[in-house]
């Protein structure tokens, strides 16, 4: 008898120690996916469109919640809108203090400085199959770093020429065949300027990924190379700042390019040829009623290149249900929900299968077809914070105070002691 | 000592009664003082919550390295060591001392004035007061985005176009070096001036007249009276508005990240805003504690200093 019970009392022992095991391994693991089981995931999302659409942004997220839980009925899927301002801030404090959301929104290099501080869970062991190769190249290469995925696509931006068709006729130009390469580009912008137009705008008050980087990998150039190399003083680099200085010195950019960050009303007052901008200028013109434009080509001296941010959606290292966070992450990205968000933002989805919402839309297919040439930034833990000092050299240089060649070194230079730090 | 003396001018006390004295005498200082210590209590928790604990977890902050997330990491005193050879933390000083130069003596002098035009009492001076109040209580972004409207540097820009009615070249304003920390200083007056406007007017209300009257009889001028009564009579608001425009110099950051983002090329970049930089974009938050200390030392050392040479009393009874 004192035998049958000691038995059954360690083989009880022994269940629960397996069960202790299991959890927490699965604890470990970031969670199961069971999918009868129950958890609560927080996801925070930004304000993407205007006030006036903020409804309709609502019932997107609202969608892919539904979307979710019709696989995983016992979780609840908890959006938070946070502002665009001071985020970084914001998910740090709340990610330091161990709370904060399962799943968030960021950008590549914003991606690559959480991900080397060990902020963001790696989640190419939890995805399962994804669809791989419905996705396109550049937007999964934005989402990776150091070989390991953080987050999966969920939009693609894409910077490209607009240029005033009045102003293009007057110059002698052909709105369908819009220039190509750089002296194309540049030959039109010296008729704009002896004309008394601008060629083309230029915020130097944003980051080097709009003001900089683009001329830089059309000239065959790198700022930071694959294997962690400073590339951006070598010759074909340099180019990109030759490019930036000859448009200032000829006067084919405004007097204030030098720190200025909206220039859209030159444009849409119709004195400036071309304007470099986005689905979102694109969307502030339409809005406007300004309907002389036509879209053209990023330009090439070498290649065809251009910057256009990837927006992602990535899983918090903090999170206890990590395989669930990133299961959303592939239900949220999946091409249902590019659908939806991507119509609603004017956004280009990563996906292919989700491209087709633009097939009615003319400049929206545009803009789509020039995505494959945008390149999302410079993947380093050290390519946002040097970018103030980047942005320094180019201004040095614009104020005459540097050579292109001087400013590419100041910038190298910079680069090496964030590197350092 | 005090208690050798007593041990040998008298007898002992029973040992037995030593506490018991005490006792009484901490029970009686209780009864007596024991509002005060409870009503103390909040604010205490509160400052040492909000305050101390903040003041002394930055300053072990200060010896690690931590990138807000996980544990910092202890590194002696390298960003100190640091700081020493970071010239863009120089640059943000004389950046930061550039501004306030802009900025200080403007603002005390415009609030003085517009004090002394609210204090005549004529009609409609309340209406003024409420005009001149009205840029303390907009909220610094509106205030920037109108004034990024009218220093636009192209000719489109509200204060280029009326220049360019005089014949004058178009002004880079907000992209130029040294124009930059003017127009930034020159929104921080508009800004704050209507405070520092009723901080002079209370110490004009409190001015006797009696003093301007005896001048009067003796033939003072109104020049006098302002100079020889009304100014030096205000001395310790003068020492009041100084100390807190100084430390709201010291803190400029809004303008700088509203309108410049600390440039072109790092002009605009002050303390705070460098500061910020390193903290929340870099994710150096030991060095960006390093920077909030120095900017403690200037302050405290610039207060002092003001305290010496404006903190006299002046008293004519």
């Amino acid at each position: 008898m004192f035998w049958k019970k000691s038995g059954v009392i360690v083989l009880l022992c022994a269940l629960l120690l397996v069960f202790t095991a299991c959890s927490k391994d699965e604890a470990a693991s970031g969670g199961s996916t069971d999918k009868k089981q129950s958890a609560t995931l927080t996801v925070w999302i930004h304000p993407y469109v205007s006030d006036e659409l903020k409804s309709k942004q609502n019932e997107v997220f609202k969608g892919m919640g539904e979307r979710f839980k019709k696989e995983y009925p016992n979780v609840k899927v908890k959006f938070e809108e946070i502002p665009w301002a001071n985020r970084e801030q914001k998910i740090l404090t709340a990610l330091a203090a161990k709370q904060g959301p399962d799943v968030f929104y960021l950008i590549p290099d914003m991606m690559a400085q959480f991900a080397d501080k060990g902020v963001l869970a790696p989640i190419d062991d939890l995805l399962g199959d994804y669809g791989k190769d419905d996705f396109d190249k550049t937007s999964l290469e934005a989402v990776t770093y150091k070989d390991k995925m953080y987050g999966l696509p969920l939009l693609k931006e894409v910077q490209t020429y607009f240029y005033n068709t009045k102003i293009l006729k007057e110059l002698g130009g052909d709105p369908n065949h819009l220039p190509q390469t750089w002296d194309e580009f540049n030959a039109l912008a010296e008729k704009a300027v002896k004309k008394g137009y601008y060629a083309r705008n230029y915020e130097g008050g944003n980051t080097p990924n709009a003001t900089l980087y683009p001329y830089v990998w059309q000239a065959g150039g790198q700022v930071i190379t694959d294997d962690g190399k400073i590339a951006i003083n070598k010759p074909d680099a340099v180019k990109g700042f030759e490019l930036v200085n000859n448009w200032y010195k000829n006067k084919m950019i405004p007097k204030d390019s030098i720190n200025t960050t909206d220039h859209l009303p030159l444009f849409l007052e119709g004195k400036s040829l071309a304007y470099w901008g986005t689905g979102a200028s694109l969307a502030t013109m339409k809005e406007k009623g300004f309907k002389d434009y036509a879209i053209g080509s990023p330009l090439k001296n070498k290649e065809m290149a251009t910057f256009g941010t990837t927006g992602m959606f990535v899983v918090s290292g903090n999170s206890e249900n990590k395989k669930l966070a990133a299961q959303l992450v592939k239900s949220m990205t999946s091409t249902e929900s590019l659908k939806a968000f991507n119509k609603l933002t004017k956004y280009v989805p990563p996906r292919k299968s989700a491209a087709t919402i633009y097939s009615e839309d003319k400049d929206m297919k545009v803009l789509t077809e020039y995505a494959q040439y945008a390149k999302p930034g410079v993947i380093h833990p050290v390519s946002r914070s040097v970018m103030p000092q980047i942005q320094a050299k180019l201004q040095e240089m614009m104020q005459g105070k540097k050579t292109p060649q001087q400013a590419a070194d100041g910038a190298a230079k910079a680069i090496q002691e964030e590197m350092n730090k | 000592m005090g208690n050798s003396n007593l041990s040998v001018s008298g007898p002992a006390p029973h040992p037995a009664a030593r506490p018991a004295t005490r006792a009484f005498k901490m029970k009686k200082h209780w009864n007596k003082y024991a509002m005060i210590y409870i009503f103390l209590v909040p604010i205490l928790v509160h400052f040492s919550i909000f305050h101390l604990f903040p003041i002394l977890f930055s300053l072990y902050i200060t010896f690690t390295d931590w990138p807000i997330i996980g544990d910092p990491k202890f590194i002696g005193l390298k960003n100190w060591i640091n700081f020493f050879s970071d010239q863009l933390a120089w640059k943000a000083i004389w950046n930061t001392i550039l501004f306030s130069l802009y900025y200080i003596v403007p603002t005390m002098a415009l609030g003085l004035c517009l004090a002394l035009l609210i204090n005549t009492g004529k009609r409609g001076t309340g209406f003024f007061k409420g005009i001149y109040f009205l840029p303390v209580v907009t909220s610094f972004v509106v205030i920037s985005g109108i004034w990024a409207w009218l220093f636009k540097g192209t000719e489109s820009g509200f204060i280029n176009s009326f220049l360019g009615l005089f014949g004058i070249e178009p002004q880079l304003f907000l992209s130029d070096s040294i124009q930059a920390m003017m127009v930034l200083a020159g929104l921080s007056v508009f800004k704050v001036c209507g405070s520092t406007m009723i901080y002079y007017y209370a110490g004009l209300q409190s001015v006797p007249d009696e003093f301007y009257e005896a001048a009067r009889i003796d033939g003072a001028s109104k020049w006098h009276l302002f100079w020889k009564i009304t100014f030096p009579l205000l001395m310790p608001i003068h020492f009041y508005v100084a100390i807190i425009t100084t430390i709201g110099s010291f803190q400029i950051f809004d303008s700088a990240f509203l309108l410049t983002s600390g440039g072109p090329n790092f002009s605009t970049t002050t303390i705070v805003y460098y500061l910020y930089q390193e903290g929340f974009t870099s994710l150096r938050l030991g060095y960006a504690s390093v920077l909030a200390y120095i900017l403690f030392f200037i302050v405290f050392g610039i207060s002092l200093i003001q305290k010496k040479a404006l903190g006299k009393e002046v008293n004519y009874k």
